[in-house]
């Protein structure tokens, strides 16, 4: 017979998330990137970490006796403070600037007390950020083989024991040895003591060069083939190698999208590296064109918003992208007007204007929207140009076909619109490639709760609170980093710049790389 | 669910968790907005996961314009479910859900919308009912039928719609041929009137129609001001009215955390009993009191104490409005007016309509991805009343990219623009078994790193049914449920006009359109794969090692230098290969037969998926061998005089057969196949076998074979996936070659009985002298020095008047004398080259060459 099954409210769901990668367009760029930089991710970027870390897991093992992984935790816990603090401290005596300090806020505070015995251990002690965390060197450590995650805890590897021992030789001989392995405090003087040593900022001599022989290694020092990785950091050296003034990583994005080397003038890869170049030169347009649907889209939502505070409303997201068009082709003076034909806007860009920049020079809607599209047309520049076909033709300019995000996919696209108004590139801009995807992204990722960031209802399409657009990080800005760490590139207040050893170590890798 | 349902509105897992595994035979929803990607999140996929073959989606054009502009990244409409707009002079704002399955209907009814915030975070009512009862059932059916003939899914007009008793206490009321309030049995002595209403109409009409009905009774009207507006007049309504609104929580993090109030919801209370509307009609005139917008609720006679326990709206706390709640209510900036265009590819036609009002000739593009595939100039040839129609044909390429949803524009001289989805009626056809196939392959393709063993097992183990249904798909027209048995009763009722719009393609095309369709998808995803894979195994690593926790996701990082196969994958592969030699050996006609000869490249590709994903080269060499090698012979086996004694389905083709498939591309790449796993035999295998193999290729050799290049390519790729090094591969158009000096052993065979007619003839004779007599009974012996002294002891024991009899293949007896032959005897005359004498009538016994 009938039956009733529900009857009444439904229940709301309560859960909300804000992703960043609300048009689904990080996909192909990460993937591209796991198969480039193997063992690096965004948050690897101090050196010091692949040889301290197994170090305490080391001098760990090598206490003998039995323990359990409570145990081997709580040890490894009290070495991560030390890390820490020496490195807050040698911050602190040095007046330099320094990145990467895992646990730093944490550390700063007690230091800042200026505590006399400051906690290594205990329940004060939160157990993350550690250096083993996935999100930072966890999935690194394992794969660069110098830990292994076994049954009875993070067990030291072959790799990791050579560092190990070398930064013991050195350790062994410093204050508070024994009683750090179980002490639940340090002594400040001792932490001084300490800093000399584990600055992430000064390797000792010998562990720079085991650490530079890791990162360019295969597996286990030199004993396997050699990786992307190498020929992806061996690629930015040889462009930093270039450069005669510091640099910076969004610098040298630049110079991968324009193929240009920094004098401006084009660059010819060695052909050992032309592989890397032509998949370096394809992410620095994804992200690219990435930043300009997520501005544009950007630019809708805070469109949507300012106009409710106006008691302007839309039916649909799509309505409200419009009038923001049509809003931006009629607005500004004729120097910052955009040309009706959005092929005289492309042909604006030719491979010797200037990259428009990353960030919008304001953050109205319209003038979000006005540089999202200048980038796109600065991307299509370059893309169309016979000297960058290559890249289209390139396995990796097919990675992310299947949600429509590949580059190859994105210049076919864009080719279309060589014949329409910039009205039209606009609608297509923030309507095809933004809410379109938005919607089919944030359904799909409605079981992790994400959030629509513009919501369309029966009273019309409503605006979330924020709609945040990334920094995209390709991993550059690591890479640069550990290179730093290892001595091939130094740091600069505005940048980096080749250190003296770095052409040397460059000739000789690309050679190996024959 | 049913324990704690009273008082709690469903969701569509609600919907998934009472079907239990059951398969709809339709699943039919009205809406007033409409989201496309939540839609198939929510409902679609796992639809089609279950098999409901036929979907459709009514909804108001404003829903069907949100829905086109997403169009370039819609998934589904007009490839899995139909999606109509219909246009009413008021709204078509009902909210149901009508899921028919065999003996029963799930009946949803509420208040939001298939969109996200309608059918996840707003406050929504709903309830959710399963009908069995048969004359509930004739009147919901016919409450589709009615459905569908407003939206020109069918043109049968059903009856006019009356309540339909839905429980003891609950019926269900549209306002299809009545307004809502005329068809509602309200208690005799109302006192109360609770309502929850998100819009009322600016004349207040509905409301005065309650005072003005009770006008002893008190009103509480709760309205949710970030919808409808709340003006003075209704604030001064009268004394016995009272107006309530949301309480603003505090912010917290900069969210605000109650939910918009969407839900309809009014409750006319009486002294004992209560009468509780509860779905989509807000109080106003065009949704309550009058027939031009199309409304459904659920009406309810309940205590009255339990009617007041209603109005608890989940985290939302109401009070009192003031002056200072006044809105104007959403005024929108109008948006661009789109006219409606109905489209239909069909094979290699579109056929499209649109008004009558409109000019008849326009410029028709076809968009697929925000990409336009087509343009061309359209003239309408036929106007039927208010519609006028058109067709054109399409060419291959155009069909090639319509392999997902599309939509049709017409743009017109004097401006104006029609739109509207295109029904692919290939796709819309198709078996639910295949839709199925589908909605699994998308959840792999979508995500090839992420996707899981059960993913990959599950799409596999559906390329297996395909297999089975495959051969039904050849030989005859798709049925409506081709997964069900003649035999097997269906009690749902079927508008016969469905049968019409259904369409499809039917037979042999219609199977192999889907295996293109899937092995596109699969190339894709293999494509990313293995540039992933290639990354990975050039440090020497894989992901994670599949044995350990299958569906682990991939932090999982293996030590281990290889991959190694899912056990779960390694199994159906198999299985999926065994399947396929044997429903190859069985196949009894050349269309079933070519149907598999396509089938083949998406069954390699299913191994290379999984080989890839797992970066398992290493350990298949003997799974591609092994399973492959039987879908050769069953393809190729040369015929009763080979060691197979059969031959294989290739032999079925006539040569007008062969004309008709070689130029087909799934067949050619299957022939491709074919050819590139002999070559390879050829190649790894002893000098013993290339007899063999060489009559294999001979049966291959009928059919157009591919050019150098392209046999390099997938000759290498086959290669590749059995593990091999490709710096060891060898030139296979060199192989080609050699294979063709090999002395094939039918030949070898054919030349071994001349020698021994020749020798039993000559016997008589005695024209022979010993030395030549002893050459040919080694030739007849093919070569078996043993065997010819023995043919030679025979040949002389019988006085040189031995003769000669061959035994038909299926006979267990001489033919001469009718003696049984023993049963080692019979084994050992399946040797093409063996011979027995009788030992009844003395005749020398061999097997017959032919059938």
């Amino acid at each position: 017979m009938n039956e009733e099954l529900a009857f009444g409210w439904r229940p709301v769901d309560e859960d909300t998330s804000s992703g960043l990668d609300f048009l689904g367009l990080a996909s192909p760029i990460e993937g591209i990137l796991d198969a480039e930089t193997i063992g690096i991710t965004n948050a690897t970027e101090r050196a010091r970490y692949f040889s301290i870390v197994p170090w305490i897991h080391w001098k760990y093992a090598k206490q003998g006796g039995e323990g359990s992984r409570k145990d081997q935790r709580n040890f490894t816990i009290g070495y991560e403070q030390l890390l820490a603090y020496a490195n807050v401290a040698s911050v602190e005596s040095s007046g330099k600037q320094m990145t990467g300090i895992i646990r730093r806020d944490e550390c700063e505070r007690h230091w800042k007390e200026q505590l006399a015995d400051l906690p290594l251990r205990g329940d004060a002690i939160k157990d993350t950020p550690s250096p083993l965390d996935a999100a930072l060197y966890g999935p690194s450590l394992r794969r660069f083989n110098l830990l292994a995650r076994t049954e009875d805890g993070d067990a030291c590897c072959r790799a990791g024991r050579i560092i190990a021992e070398e930064l013991d030789k050195t350790f062994s001989l410093l204050e508070g040895k024994r009683t750090l392995l179980t002490a639940e405090t340090v002594k400040r003087s001792t932490v001084q003591v300490w800093a000399e040593y584990l600055s992430l900022d000064k390797p000792i001599k010998e562990e720079k060069r085991l650490l530079r022989s890791l990162l360019f290694s295969a597996d286990e020092f030199d004993t396997g083939s050699i990786p992307s990785r190498v020929s992806s950091m061996l690629l930015l050296l040889s462009l930093a190698v270039e450069s005669p003034e510091p640099f910076t990583s969004s610098e040298l994005e630049v110079w991968l999208a324009t193929g240009a080397r920094p004098d401006s003038t084009e660059f010819i890869p060695d052909s050992r590296l032309e592989t890397s170049w032509t998949r370096w030169r394809i992410l620095a347009f994804l992200k690219f064109l990435r930043h300009a649907s997520e501005l544009s889209f950007a630019a809708v939502h805070r469109f949507v918003r300012v106009s409710a505070t106006a008691s302007s409303f839309f039916a649909t997201a799509e309505s409200a992208a419009q009038q923001l068009s049509h809003e931006l082709a009629a607005a500004g003076d004729d120097a910052e007007r955009l040309p009706t034909c959005y092929r005289d806007l492309t042909e604006k860009f030719d491979q010797s204007t200037q990259y428009v920049g990353w960030e919008p020079e304001e953050s109205s809607p319209e003038c979000m929207l006005r540089h999202a599209i200048k980038l796109v047309a600065w991307c299509h520049s370059l893309l169309r140009s016979p000297e960058n076909r290559p890249l289209l033709e390139d396995h990796a300019a097919t990675i992310g076909s299947q949600v429509d995000a590949d580059l190859r996919g994105w210049f076919e696209q864009l080719e279309l619109l060589d014949d329409v108004s910039t009205i039209d590139a606009l609608r297509w801009l923030t309507v095809d490639r933004g809410i379109a995807r938005h919607f089919q992204v944030a359904a799909r990722k409605l079981a992790q709760h994400d959030t629509f960031r513009l919501i369309e209802d029966e009273n019309g399409v409503h605006a979330t609170e924020k709609c945040p657009v990334a920094n995209i990080a390709i991993r550059i800005g690591a890479m640069l980093s550990l290179m730093s760490d290892v001595g091939l590139l130094k740091r600069e207040p505005n940048g980096y710049v080749a250190s003296a050893s770095a052409a040397g170590w460059l000739k000789k890798q690309l050679i190996r790389l024959s | 669910m049913k324990e704690s349902s009273f008082r709690k509105g469903y969701g569509p897992e609600d919907v998934f968790e009472e079907l239990n595994g059951e398969s709809p035979n339709t699943a039919f929803f009205s809406t007033f907005t409409f989201s496309p990607a939540v839609f198939h999140e929510k409902y679609v996929l796992p639809l089609l996961r279950l098999g409901c073959g036929n979907i459709a989606v009514l909804t108001d054009p404003l829903g069907y314009s949100q829905s086109l502009s997403v169009a370039s990244f819609a998934e589904g409409i007009g490839t899995d479910y139909r999606l109509r707009s219909v246009p009413l002079s008021g709204a078509f704002h009902a909210k149901l859900a009508l899921i028919r399955c065999r003996g029963f209907m799930l009946v949803g009814v509420g208040s939001g919308n298939l969109t996200a915030s309608g059918l996840l975070t707003n406050a929504e009512v709903s309830a959710l009912y399963r009908i069995q009862n048969v004359d509930s059932l004739t009147q919901l059916d016919n409450l589709v039928s009615r459905l569908s003939m407003l939206a020109g899914l069918s043109s049968n007009p059903g009856i006019r719609s009356l309540p339909i008793p839905l429980t003891e206490d609950s019926r269900l009321i549209t306002s299809l041929d009545d307004p809502i309030f005329s068809q509602c049995n309200f208690p005799t002595d109302v006192e109360l009137v609770e309502i929850v209403s998100p819009f009322v109409d600016e004349q207040l009409l509905a409301l005065a129609y309650i005072r003005d009905r009770w006008p002893e009774a008190r009103i509480r009207l709760r309205i949710d001001p970030a919808f409808g507006f709340l003006n003075e007049a209704l604030l001064e309504f009268g004394s016995n009215v009272e107006i309530f609104v949301p309480k603003e929580p505090v912010e917290n993090n900069g969210k605000k955390c109650r939910p918009l109030v969407h839900g309809k919801l009014m409750c006319f209370i009486g002294a004992e009993l209560s009468t509780v509307l509860l779905g989509s009609a807000n109080l106003s005139r065009p949704a309550s009191m009058s027939t031009e917008n199309f409304e459904a609720v659920v009406e309810r006679s309940i205590p009255s104490t339990e009617a007041k326990q209603l109005l608890k709206t989940p985290n939302v706390q109401w009070r009192k409005a003031t002056r200072e709640d006044r809105t104007a209510g959403s005024k929108f900036t109008s948006i661009q007016s789109v006219a409606p265009l109905n489209a239909r590819v069909s094979e290699h036609r579109i056929e499209v309509t649109w008004s009558a009002t409109l000019p008849t000739m326009a410029i028709l593009k076809l968009s697929r991805r925000g990409r336009c595939v087509l343009t061309s100039t359209l003239q309408s040839l036929e106007k039927n009343g208010r519609t006028q129609s058109a067709s054109s044909e399409i060419s291959d390429e155009v069909i090639q990219n319509l392999d997902g949803p599309a939509t049709a524009e017409l743009n017109f001289s004097d401006g104006r623009i029609a739109r509207g989805w295109i029904d692919i009626a290939d796709r819309l056809g198709i078996t639910p078994a295949l839709k199925r196939q589908f909605s699994l392959l998308n959840a792999i393709i979508s995500d090839p790193e992420e996707c899981t063993v059960k993913d990959v097992a599950d799409f596999i183990e559906q390329l297996q049914r395909n297999l089975q249904q495959g051969r039904r798909m050849a030989m005859t027209r798709p049925s409506r449920r081709s997964d069900e048995s003649d035999e097997a009763a269906d009690d749902a009722l079927i508008d016969r006009s469905s049968l019409l719009i259904e369409g499809g393609v039917s037979g042999i095309d219609g199977a192999l359109l889907f295996e293109r369709l899937i092995r596109r998808k699969m190339n894709q995803a293999i494509n990313e794969l293995s540039f992933f894979r290639s990354g990975l195994r050039t440090a020497g690593r894989t992901l994670k090692d599949p044995s350990a926790d299958p569906d682990s996701s991939n932090d999982q990082i293996s030590t281990t230098e290889k991959g190694r196969l899912p056990p779960r994958i390694a199994t159906v592969l198999s299985e999926l290969f065994r399947q396929l030699a044997s429903a190859i050996e069985e196949c009894d006609s050349a269309a079933t037969a070519a149907y598999y000869v396509c089938a083949i490249p998406n069954c390699i590709d299913a191994m290379r998926f999984a080989i890839t994903k797992w970066s398992a080269e290493l350990h298949v060499t003997d799974l591609l061998s092994q399973n492959f090698d039987k879908v050769i012979s069953a393809c190729c086996a040369p015929g009763v005089r080979s060691v197979f004694q059969r031959s294989g389905s290739l032999k079925l083709f006539s040569e007008d057969d062969r004309n008709r498939w070689n130029d087909t591309a799934m067949f050619a790449d299957g022939i491709a196949a074919l050819e590139s796993g002999l070559l390879i035999d050829f190649h790894t295998e002893q000098k013993q076998r290339h007899p063999l193999i060489r009559d294999m290729y001979d049966v291959l050799k009928l059919f157009k074979l591919p050019g150098p290049e392209e046999l390099q390519s997938v000759a290498g790729a086959l290669w590749k996936l059995a593990g091999r090094g490709l710096e060891d591969s060898p030139n296979f158009a060199d192989l080609r070659q050699q294979i063709e000096t090999v002395r094939g052993e039918e030949s070898a065979i054919l030349g071994c009985r001349e020698a021994l007619h020749q020798l039993v003839l000559t016997s008589h004779s005695g024209s022979l002298d010993r030395q030549q007599q002893l050459a040919l009974a080694r030739t007849a012996a093919n070569g078996n020095i043993g065997d010819a002294d023995l043919l030679l002891t025979l040949i002389r024991e019988s006085g040189n008047r031995i003769c000669l009899v061959e035994v038909p293949i299926d006979e267990n007896a001489c033919p001469k004398c009718d003696i049984t032959l023993p049963g080692s005897v019979q084994n050992q005359l399946k040797s093409p080259t063996a011979f027995w004498r009788c030992s009844n009538c003395g005749r020398l016994l061999v097997r017959s060459l032919e059938l």
